[in-house]
């Protein structure tokens, strides 16, 4: 079998090279980034879990352990080398630009409460009466297919017994979320339904595509399975997406066949930033499988080009598939060589953090969930992702600015999407997202200095200081280095608010294009560089990087 | 383009009309500098690549570690493999209620063993298993179990057959002090029985058992010397004379413990007689017993526990039964090893073995432990000398893998030395 396998594995090698970089202008200051070029339907992935599994869970971390390379990087930081490369997709601005993965939403635009609480395709929820089209295959969940009576195509997952609402809570909660945050989510609605309004389509209860028949004794025998309330079961339903199938993204590598796809994806900032969006929501349950693209034909033509989409957040907040969450979810990756080396060499004595904390909300439709134990920067999910890996303090703190972006409207407004019927469970979610959020602010914004949405106005340069705006900082003040002016000299300016004058004192003098390194008071953090030149008569912002 | 995109102009604009909203606020419209793309498919950067420096710095790992890289991925295409067609059998056969797929083994005398195992399910609880098994040192073994229980029906059957074939089964002398001589001998067994017990908790149970085994003894192979070279039959009772034998007898378990898989507090007491006779031309008759007592304690936590074992067998004539040949006598391997020394180390008529273990979580179900083992054989009880008991300490780690089986991959230090072994065998 091992030597099957590495056939396949010299086979996959000499996969042939994708066709990229031909042909598309290259623009820096753009804020759509064009990866909708007409391409054929690429293949279907389907890759396989165990592999996934293996390689994300145990391989990738012995390999990480074992990179030499990456410690010698690591070791050279004090003459300035990087450990990580800077994102590969973003613009001047350091900024994400908008692209079939990732559009700016509330970040840049904070949404309506309504347009959150509706989700990306709502308002829509499932109407009975149910007709169930197929089984659902995979996962530790039970559920199927289904068309509801306004024929919409519906994929259903049943909450674990005894925990009525608290997958598809979680599902709702965190897919409203991570949706409003920027990425292509699917439309998650909760929903409950009683056994009278199933019904089996006439050839799945013959059988169809080869499988056995799904009999009403099977129902009844997976409706067992599932949580039930006042007579009526418990499901989280996600609508199918707009397009062609065309299996899951991977977070590892670049499909070869799409010429679009032309960042390594470890080096696209919305997935290492995604690591931050994540920890909010604990959402632990992450590996290429959670996600799908699919194809959208244009209109008139066999061609189009893909959408890549994030999916199933029912695991998630205090959710996981057969109950509450473990206590180490959240804490612990699922092998954690760290956390079991310290057990073991301390014959067990060691306390980890999941034990400090009181995780148990007593609401079986929240689980296991908390802020108190909550560290932004030490949370884990099930399995490290490669872009994870490549994160960098600017792709973090990039992630936290979209979780700070939230008001607590917001949050609301998503916790109402699933319709909790305990108001304790409303209550206590709110609380802990806003926590959370307010933690992962506080963590971030002191890694990167949060000076960001430069703009030059009259004869001015304003930002803002995020940190301040969320409330994670005092106002304070800021210093100012400049580039050199004419006589070779560096000019520093002190600013009470967050405004810089550009037609006063020294700045008058300096060069074109005008360079600035702003710091913000007590904060021992990297300046923020942003670079000014002339555009006719007026000053404008070239490019913004954050370290 | 496919998405909403908020465009820059209109950021802009709203941003102005606005005043400097805060970020954050309900109001929040950032500000911006981006520009309307000249075209539909400008990209914000050329198709990215790792930093030259870094490839130099690289390169010469990638070229070392090639080999290990190309065995990684081979590994993960494997375990892919073998999900889809091992884990997952094809549909046809789960249908009729089997589930085929490879076995394997490994042992120091063996060598890596593979095969298929065969797995029925039918009602109420009962299931079947096939496993056939070949070595490259030509062991092989095939068992079978058929079994009808369920924890919801206090009665159950199972019913047993086997057949081993070890051309090169160990065999160091008789008793205590047997010389660290390592000598082989051909062993083939072929054994049926059945077995009803009453009680649907496995360890709260009481159960008969009857069966039959035919054993068979001779030179072996695949190694040296052989006991039949070494030892004469008057030194090692039934060197060179087989036996059959029909076996009958009682048994129970009782354990009043707070995990059944992974105890950390309570007790557990086993016991087993059973009475075997020929039915051949031998004129054997004798008891074959054991016992065993345990206890858990966990310290401080339920993670952590201190756990200790006691284990006597033996085997005793009855009336003017001839001579119980060796390889029906108590044998120091399998769950009765000796930690610190090779399986099959030591024989004689009776064994105690006197096990204390410190346990505790290392990850999810996996325990690791240090232990401190007392062993000793002796042709009667009175010549157990605590003196001459052979101690072995260690470590390694524990895995419950099922009611009735821990794994546990361990490091023995005894008088001969260390000894490192994965047994799959045992339940505590």
């Amino acid at each position: 079998m091992l030597l099957v396998g590495l056939g396949l594995a010299l086979a996959a090698e000499a996969t042939a090279t994708p066709q990229r970089g031909t042909g598309a202008p290259i623009d820096s200051s753009v804020c759509i980034d064009g990866d909708t070029r007409p391409i054929p339907m690429p293949k279907v992935r389907d890759p396989n879990l165990a592999e996934n599994l293996y390689r994300e869970g145990l391989m990738d971390q012995l390999s990480t352990a074992l990179d030499i390379p990456d410690r010698i990087l690591w070791a050279l930081q004090p003459f300035g080398v990087t450990e990580n490369q800077r994102a590969a997709n973003i613009n001047k601005y350091d900024e994400v630009p908008a692209s079939s993965w990732f559009t700016p939403r509330n970040h840049v635009h904070a949404l309506r409460p309504d347009q959150i609480r509706n989700g990306p395709d709502g308002p829509i929820h499932p109407q009975p009466p149910y007709t169930i089209t197929s089984a659902k295959r995979g996962g530790v969940t039970v559920g199927w297919q289904m068309k509801d009576a306004a024929d919409h195509r519906w994929i259903v997952k049943l909450d674990p017994k005894g925990y009525p609402q608290l997958g598809s809570g979680a599902a709702v909660v965190s897919g409203r979320l991570i949706w409003a945050a920027g990425y292509n989510f699917s439309q998650d609605e909760a929903f409950s339904f009683t056994r009278d309004e199933l019904k089996i389509d006439d050839e799945l209860l013959k059988g169809k595509d080869g499988d056995k028949p799904f009999t009403e004794e099977l129902l009844d025998a997976l409706l067992r399975e599932g949580a039930t309330a006042n007579g009526r079961y418990y499901a989280a339903a996600s609508l199918y997406l707009k397009g062609k199938p065309a299996g899951p993204l991977s977070f590892a590598n670049r499909r070869d066949d799409d010429p679009n796809d032309w960042y390594h994806h470890k080096n696209r900032r919305e997935l290492r930033g995604l690591y931050v969006v994540y920890s909010w929501v604990n959402n632990w349950d992450v590996k290429d499988q959670q996600s799908l693209d699919m194809f959208h034909e244009d209109e008139g033509s066999k061609e189009g080009h893909l959408v890549h989409n994030l999916l199933d957040a029912s695991g998630s907040l205090g959710a996981a598939g057969q109950g509450p969450k473990q206590l180490p979810t959240g804490y612990e990756e699922r092998i954690d060589f760290g956390w079991t080396m310290k057990r073991i060499l301390t014959l067990g004595f060691v306390v980890e953090p999941w034990r400090k904390v009181k995780q148990e909300s007593g609401i079986p439709s929240v689980g296991n969930f908390e802020a108190e134990g909550f560290k932004p920067k030490g949370w884990k999910a099930y399995q490290t992702i490669p872009p994870w890996r490549e994160m960098t303090r600017a792709d973090a703190y990039w992630g936290a600015k979209l979780v700070a972006s939230f008001t607590d409207a917001q949050i609301m407004a998503a916790i109402d999407a699933a319709g909790y019927e305990d108001p304790t469970a409303r209550d206590y979610l709110f609380r802990v997202l806003v926590e959370r959020r307010n933690r992962i602010a506080r963590t971030w914004f002191k890694e990167v200095t949060p000076l960001d949405f430069f703009i030059v106005q009259g004869n001015a340069l304003r930002f803002r200081d995020l940190a301040v705006d969320v409330g994670a900082a005092k106002p304070r003040e800021y210093e100012v280095v400049t580039g050199k002016d004419k006589d070779g000299i560096a000019h520093t300016v002190h600013l009470t608010t967050p405004e810089l004058p550009l037609d006063e004192g020294p700045l008058a003098r300096v060069h074109n294009p005008l360079t600035l390194e702003i710091r913000a008071q007590g904060l021992d953090a990297k300046p923020v560089r942003v670079t000014l030149a002339h555009r006719g008569p007026d000053w404008a912002v070239m490019e913004v990087r954050h370290e | 383009m496919f998405f909403v995109a908020l465009t820059a102009v209109a950021f802009t604009t709203r941003a102005r009309a606005q005043g400097a909203p805060r970020f954050g606020d309900s109001t929040w419209v950032a500000p911006s500098y981006c520009v309307e793309p000249l075209r539909d498919d400008a990209r914000v950067a050329a198709p990215d690549h790792e930093r030259t420096a870094e490839t130099v710095l690289r390169t010469p790992f990638r070229v070392l570690f090639f080999p290990a890289r190309l065995l990684a991925r081979g590994t993960e295409e494997a375990v892919g493999f073998a999900s889809d067609y091992v884990v997952k059998p094809p549909q046809r056969l789960e249908w009729l209620g089997v589930r085929v797929g490879p076995a394997f083994g490994v042992s120091g005398t063996s060598g890596p063993a593979a095969g298929v195992s065969i797995q029925g399910h039918g009602g109420l609880g009962s299931r079947s298993n096939l496993v056939a098994t070949w070595s490259t040192k030509d062991t092989r073994k095939i068992r079978f179990h058929a079994g009808v229980t369920d924890r919801r029906m206090p009665l159950g059957v199972d019913v047993n057959a086997s057949y081993d074939y070890l051309p090169n089964r160990r065999f160091y002398g008789m008793g205590n002090d047997a010389s660290y001589t390592k000598t082989i001998f051909l062993r083939r067994e072929n054994a049926g029985g059945i077995g009803v017990h009453f009680g649907a908790d496995p360890y709260r149970r009481v159960y008969g058992v009857a069966g039959i085994s035919d054993v068979n003894v001779g030179p072996g192979y695949s190694g040296v010397p052989r006991a039949q070279d070494v030892f004469t039959p008057d030194e090692v009772p039934g060197l060179e004379s087989d036996t059959k034998v029909i076996g009958y007898g009682l048994g129970a378990d009782f354990a009043s413990t707070d995990s059944r898989f992974d105890p950390t507090f309570g007790f557990h007491l086993r016991g087993r007689v059973l009475r075997n006779q020929s039915i051949d031309t031998h004129d054997l008759d004798y008891y074959d017993w054991s016992g065993e007592a345990r206890a858990y304690v966990p310290v401080l936590s339920r993670r952590r526990v201190i756990a200790v074992r006691y284990v006597y067998k033996g085997v005793g004539p009855i009336g003017d039964s001839e001579t119980i040949p060796f390889y029906r006598m108590p044998t120091s391997a399998n769950e009765v090893r000796f930690a610190g020394f090779k399986g099959n180390r030591f024989v004689d008529r009776e064994l105690m073995l006197a096990h204390a273990e410190y346990r505790w979580i290392a990850w999810r179900r996996l325990w690791a432990d240090v232990f401190l083992q007392y062993g000793e054989v002796a042709p009667d009880i009175e010549s157990f000398k605590a003196t001459e008991a052979h101690r072995s300490i260690g470590g390694g780690f524990r895995m419950r893998m099922s009611p009735s089986t821990s794994a546990r991959l361990e490091m023995g230090h005894g008088d001969e030395g260390n000894v490192v072994y994965l047994d799959l065998k045992g339940d505590f």
